[in-house]
């Protein structure tokens, strides 16, 4: 089979020995790569129940089929893991030269289980193994480590995933940084690796990826190439996905002060606009992408000068509109603080927004939070936090656990404006103004999660009436996270989404060039649908239970405050509907079960056997 | 009858500006306020405007108010009404 390595490296940190497993075309064709290979090796890894802090948690990383390809944007890997923040699944993907190192190297996969005795990190050297001392890397940042390790193996042209303090001190949601910038940024897998004692992951590989008709795949790359600098993602080229901060905000889908405003008084001063005009540094492309949305901004304004950071529209909402913070400066050092610490800015952000209303609310005190004066809007304590949280120190110590274990410790009604689900803190988007994206990450295996379903594009493209909760929404959730699933594994950017214009059709034709192997449109479609189901066992397999496919009390309760959407409400019969309709559309039983038949129709014989009802 | 244009992203970056009124006729539609944008900023054809195809270059779309974007050019506009031209591309 080609473009695959066909090749799973296990690495146990405990007994410090690795061993090669071969993956069969079957297998390869059945999950793909990035997020579907990295579940079912994971699926596959790990005992039901383990302590995602625990030694019995595992890290698997999957590369895709493209990667190493000129296929554009194919550059990615997914680190899957259980994550300490959500207790299932936690799926986290990065663009990087990692994957294509990675693949180099001889691998598609990667599996690393045990836990290391002291300070370590991986070194995959062209297939081969190596365990090294990582005492002296310990309490460096994120990109600190990187360099430091290169320089270490005196090779540039080795690729760092690393974790920074914030993983060290198993910040449940700390992420894992590469590339100087890019990070496996939600879900925990820095907490993971920093549990096993895993500083980093070292690749080096430059074996050449063979493809089943280069000169095919390469014209036909080319073409797309063309189209990935044309009129559909030239937004992002110039402004990044920061550009969507006021036309978001215009149609009233702005999370603002912990979700209570859905419109923001100061979005001019936090857009993508307002940034490029005054704080643009450089744009820069990830790994093997054309389009290049990645926005570096320098803050250029004191007191928070000489930071550095590139920003895209989840961390500027989150450390921004969501913690009413207006002073864009702040919001640079506090993103640049986020990744050198290794911290999920999202979660980061979001957390930070409900101690804010805590405090505001009187539930946080200046003796609870060391005298930080923690309002909305005061960007000197949303920058001041954030080492907190990353050192687990005063009030760090709470907020380091994110908004659900932190809610549940505090008490006090504070739950009922903690803004996640399953654990995992809401994307930028309000749910209550876009309601078929309301289903979508309600039910997200991951948790609160535009990336895995993106079920705000009927509500964004006027295909439905976004402020209506109604049937047939569930096939469109279904046709949204599946169809995000098979991007997730293959692996392709989803901003090349809008340069396809049969997406089946021209992917399954482009896994044949790369690979040689046929898939029909509606088997890519069917690998979505399995993939998915996959990721919802080992969900099922945690514990998981209807309740836990639901929203945050808020947003259940209180209706929009403003914007165009003033006044609209998402009731709890509305979302109980839509999830019975969504159970109805995926062929799951009421309480949203996988029926056996079902997984075995999917190819999930084994899994049936598991967990299947029926 | 008088319609407010909101223009977002590149269509702002394009057009040089945040929003602009048209005068259309009574009774008009997307149709005629696209024709009306496509004269008054050339600039806008072919990279927002499909003047061939009538319509908005994909993922452009126009919204009603904040409230509904559509995709029928026949839609009937009313006087006061602000209509968004933004890229239905989000996520990040």
């Amino acid at each position: 089979m080609y473009s695959y390595r066909g090749k799973l490296i296990h690495v146990d940190l405990s007994s410090r020995r690795s061993k090669v497993e071969e993956l069969g075309p079957d297998f390869l064709k059945k999950y793909l790569g990035g997020v579907g290979l990295a579940s079912r090796i994971l699926y596959d890894g790990i005992k039901p129940g383990c302590d995602p802090l625990g030694e019995d948690n595992a890290i698997a990383c999957a590369v895709g089929a493209f990667t190493g390809t000129i296929f554009p944007t194919g550059n990615k890997f997914c680190m899957a893991t259980k994550s300490p923040l959500t207790g299932f699944l936690g799926d986290s993907l990065s663009s990087s030269y990692w994957a294509s190192a990675l693949k180099g190297a001889g691998y598609d996969a990667l599996l690393v289980t045990g836990k290391a005795q002291r300070p370590t990190y991986i070194f995959i050297d062209d297939g081969e193994v190596h365990f090294r001392d990582a005492s002296h890397l310990w309490g460096k940042a994120c990109f600190e480590a990187e360099q430091a390790i290169r320089e270490e193996l005196d090779n540039q042209a080795v690729r760092v995933a690393t974790i920074g303090l914030a993983g060290e001190k198993m910040v449940r949601y700390a992420c894992v940084g590469n590339d100087r910038g890019r990070q496996a940024g939600r879900t925990g897998q820095g907490a993971v690796m920093g549990s096993k004692n895993l500083k980093a992951i070292a690749v080096h590989g430059n074996n050449p990826v063979n493809v089943a008709d280069l000169r095919q795949l390469s014209a036909e790359s080319l073409d797309l190439i063309k189209k990935a600098q044309g009129t559909a993602t030239e937004k992002y080229r110039v402004l990044g996905t920061v550009g969507n901060v006021l036309s978001l905000n215009r149609l009233g889908v702005l999370p603002v002060r912990n979700f209570q405003q859905s419109t923001f008084e100061a979005a001019d001063r936090v857009s993508g606009e307002y940034l490029h005009k005054y704080h643009r540094e450089k744009t820069v492309a990830c790994s093997d992408c054309p389009i290049g949305c990645e926005q570096v901004l320098n803050s250029r304004e004191a007191p928070y000068d000489g930071a550095v950071v590139s920003i895209d529209y989840e961390s500027l909402y989150a450390l921004g509109p969501c913690c009413g913070i207006d002073n864009a400066p702040a919001i640079i050092k506090a993103a640049e603080l986020c990744d050198k610490f290794g911290l999920d800015t999202m979660s980061a952000g979001v957390t930070i927004a409900w101690a804010m209303e805590c405090y505001e609310k009187g539930l946080l005190t200046d003796a609870d939070t060391d005298g930080l004066e923690l309002r909305f809007g005061n960007h000197a304590a949303l920058v001041g936090i954030i080492e907190k949280i990353a050192r687990r120190e005063g009030i760090g110590a709470l907020l380091c656990e994110g908004t659900r274990i932190a809610s549940k410790k505090l008490g006090r009604g504070s739950e009922e404006f903690a803004i996640h689900v399953k654990g995992l803190e809401l994307p930028g988007y309000e749910p209550r103004g876009l309601k078929t994206y309301a289903l979508g990450i309600a039910v997200g295996t991951r948790g609160a999660c535009h990336n895995r379903s993106a079920a705000y594009e009927p509500d964004i493209k006027g295909k439905v009436d976004r402020f209506k909760a109604e049937k047939g929404r569930g096939i469109l959730a279904k046709e949204q996270e599946e169809f995000a699933t098979v991007l997730d594994s293959l692996i392709i950017c989803k901003f090349l989404r809008g340069c396809f214009k049969d997406f089946f059709a021209e992917a399954a034709h482009f896994y044949k060039l790369a690979t040689g192997v046929g898939m029909t449109p509606q088997e890519l479609k069917v690998t979505g649908e399995r993939i998915w189901a996959l990721k919802k066992a080992f969900n099922i397999r945690e514990g998981w239970v209807k309740e836990d496919d639901w929203l945050p009390p808020r947003l259940l309760k209180e209706p929009l405050a403003d914007g165009p959407g003033k006044g609209v409400v998402l009731t709890e019969e509305e979302l109980r509907m839509m999830i019975d309709d969504y159970y109805r559309a995926k062929g799951w039983t009421e309480r949203g079960l996988i029926p056996k038949a079902k997984l075995s129709e999917l190819g999930l014989e084994d899994i049936a056997e598991e967990i299947g009802v029926g | 009858m008088k319609i407010k244009v909101e223009l977002f992203g590149m269509a702002r970056q394009i057009a040089h500006l945040s929003q602009v009124d048209f005068e259309i006729n009574e009774g008009g539609d997307l149709r005629d306020l696209a024709l009306a944008m496509a004269q008054a900023y050339p600039g806008l054809c072919g990279t927002i405007i499909d003047l061939e195809g009538g319509n908005l270059v994909p993922p452009y779309i126009f919204n009603i108010n904040g409230k509904y974007s559509v995709h029928d050019l026949t839609t009937k506009l009313n006087a006061g009404d602000s209509v968004l031209v933004f890229s239905t591309m989000i996520g990040g």
